[in-house]
């Protein structure tokens, strides 16, 4: 096993010492990209393929000397690296697999109830307001006309998010919505799930039982241990953290069956702050110990209360990237004793790397998701091509503003010239450094993010932050999958999706 | 090939001959190193010259200079193997696009699309349960109002300003 170089060390594109002397053999090297990762030469291709070789083999299949029907040819025959023997059926069949999101409409409807919210958390990216501005609720009338605009989506799924704010805090339209959507679908005949993002701190058992009998799945903050969590996540009623892993526990409960109503698992999700670093062990101990299947190492985003407080919380990539490796290290080691246990970033990419799926992550496919993946709703009916993107409008910049639910029709919002310009911006294949990258087919541009670090759409991939994360946590996970122990942890994780 | 190196204005100069390396790659190669280089590309008989301005003061060694341009060359070498493994996609992007663009769209000539069960596709009873629905939820948002003046002896429902006297940011 070769021990890789930090992956935080990493260039963009790494380079080949041989490329001015190696002839390449035109009819037997496919389209592919190249990669160091470690000791070994990444190559990848357009369907999703990879193999990891030793730098011999690597310079061998470049100039076609590779044994014709030895092992490794032929594993990277049947991979579509082998131009004059290409299965284009099936090679074709692979490619639609992984990229089905091209071929639908965006399932993923975010609706913001309200902006009102009883957290202040030091990365809030919603810039929430507080608790006596009911004018920023969503009316009735409004959340008649998001729902309806919704269903004017082809999509055959389609997921209602609630988020905020605390949704919570517009219970009765969180309510009417699920109900009309409900009705509506028994016309429109889609496969219909409802979510919700929350805090849990305005749950009481009326709430917790509608959200059972809806099957509305739930989703909320867990930010580790308790310290940690009421640090991150300041509540006006005191510690969140009790009362998160309290109504945590119950829908773990529910999720086993409880009085013959077996509702979905709850997720948890993890925003990473300075505080965060060097707690990698208690926080996923902490997940862990509320019985939850894995956690999502999720990183900060320059936009709202995050980008005022970046001095205080912010950190640099290649920090996120020491912290993340620390923990996936531990993830790894606790799965090996037998637990099992994922993190939701490596297993997005695995899903995608081993599985040539699409896992269904809006912020990570070319082109980006904005408008085409998912759509935001804010409580005033603005319609943006993203939760990022309301959450920038938030901040004064409505550039992603692309209809409103009671003025336009659903094409409207995709005829809108920016959601093409978004699309068109982060198409891997229009990018410079991206369209020569050995991750092309597994990553994914987020133009709001450009748009907010490096005020243009299509962003400056040589210094854009998110750029050297993504390539980071590519470079650990197939690291990682050189290791043929943790790539067995990882198969696991992919097989049980 | 031979560097030109200023150390007084940060600068390493040199030419790229134009039968081997197309613009496309010059430009290619030259972005990669954006990050630490401002870069200068002139066109003249024969060949390209390239000013790489170093953006950090202590990159502007003799030493880091010539590493600078050293890396430039690599960069160039590797550019074209990759530009050559690689298929031209253009066409592929733009099938691609549309493909995104046509699939997200609704389009009423469309049989295999599902119904958006607007008011009209609906029937009595599905209308009148929704005229339920927004009755209830009227009359909860109603009674929800009329309690956010009870005791909150939590202080849950209070605002950050209102117990903090800081001032409200959203």
């Amino acid at each position: 096993m070769a021990k890789s170089a930090p992956a935080e060390d990493s260039g963009r594109l790494t380079r080949y010492a041989d490329a001015g002397s190696v002839s390449l053999a035109d009819n037997l090297v496919s389209a592919a990209a190249y990669r160091k990762v470690g000791e070994r030469y990444l190559v990848t291709n357009d369907i999703g393929h990879f193999a990891q070789l030793e730098p011999a083999d690597f310079k061998a299949y470049l100039s076609g000397s590779l044994q014709k029907g030895g092992e490794l040819w032929k594993e990277l025959q049947g991979k579509g690296f082998v131009r004059d023997h290409l299965d284009f059926d099936g090679l074709a069949e692979e490619y639609r697999n992984k990229n089905n999101f091209l071929f639908t409409a965006a399932p993923l409807h975010i609706i913001v109830t309200t902006l009102r919210c009883n957290y202040r958390c030091l990365y809030c990216h919603s810039s929430v307001v507080g608790l006596d501005q009911v004018d920023k609720d969503m009316t009735l009338e409004t959340a008649k006309k998001t729902v309806d605009f919704i269903f004017q989506s082809p999509a055959p799924t389609l997921i209602l998010e609630f988020q905020g704010g605390e949704p919570l805090l517009n219970w009765p339209v969180i309510k009417f919505i699920t109900r009309y959507a409900r009705l509506k679908n028994q016309a429109a005949k889609r496969n219909l799930f409802v979510t919700m993002v929350s805090n849990f701190s305005l749950l009481d058992e009326e709430k917790y039982a509608f959200l059972v009998d809806e099957k509305i799945g739930i989703c909320t903050s867990l930010d580790g241990p308790a310290d940690l969590h009421d640090k991150n996540r300041l509540f006006l009623g005191g510690s969140g953290h009790a009362e998160t892993a309290r109504w945590l526990k119950r829908f773990q409960e529910q999720a086993k069956g409880v009085d013959g109503k077996k509702h979905f698992n709850p997720g948890a999700l993890l925003t990473t702050t300075r505080y965060t670093f060097g707690r990698s062990k208690d926080i996923v101990d902490e997940y862990v110990g509320l019985g939850l299947p894995g956690i999502f190492l999720r990183q900060l985003s320059p936009i709202g209360f995050a980008k005022r407080s970046w001095g205080k919380i912010g950190y640099t990539s290649q920090e996120f990237l020491a912290f993340y490796r620390e923990t996936l290290d531990y993830i790894l080691e606790i799965n090996r004793r037998g637990t099992p246990f994922f993190e939701r970033a490596a297993l997005t990419a695995l899903t995608k790397i081993l599985r040539r799926r699409d896992p269904g992550y809006v912020d990570l496919r070319s082109p980006s998701g904005a408008a085409l993946g998912v759509m935001a709703y804010d409580y005033n009916g603005d319609v943006y091509t993203g939760d990022e993107a309301r959450m920038l409008a938030q901040e004064g910049d409505r550039f992603f503003r692309v209809g409103h639910v009671a003025k336009n029709a659903y094409n409207d919002a995709l005829d809108n010239p920016v959601t093409k310009a978004a699309a068109m911006a982060t198409l891997l294949e229009n990018q410079p450094l991206c369209s020569q990258c050995a991750y092309r087919p597994y990553c994914g541009l987020d133009s709001v993010y450009n748009r907010a670090a490096q005020s243009s759409l299509w962003g400056h991939m040589p210094t854009n932050e998110r750029c050297k994360l993504y390539m980071g946590l590519f470079d650990i996970v197939f690291e990682k999958l050189q290791n043929p122990r943790d790539r067995e942890v990882f198969e696991s994780w992919t097989r049980e999706q | 090939m031979e560097f030109k190196v200023s150390t007084k204005t940060g600068e390493v100069s040199f030419s790229i001959q134009k039968k081997l390396y197309a613009l496309e790659l010059v430009q290619g190669a030259a972005y990669v190193l954006t990050d630490r280089a401002v870069d200068y590309v002139e066109e003249a008989k024969g060949r390209y010259e390239l000013t790489l301005k170093a953006k950090d003061k202590a990159d502007a060694t003799r030493e880091r200079l010539e590493a600078l341009a050293g890396e430039f060359v690599n960069e160039l070498l590797n550019h074209a193997l990759r530009q050559k493994l690689l298929a031209n996609n253009r066409s592929i992007m733009e099938h691609i696009i549309s493909r995104a663009m046509v699939s997200a769209r609704r389009d009423p000539a469309d049989p295999a699309q599902p119904p958006a069960a607007a008011e009209q596709e609906l029937n009595a009873e599905q209308r009148a349960e929704i005229d339920k629905l927004i009755a209830e939820a009227e009359a909860e948002i109603a009674a929800r109002r009329k309690a956010t003046a009870k005791p909150d002896p939590r202080g849950i429902a209070k605002t950050w300003e209102e117990r903090y006297g800081k001032e409200r940011t959203g």
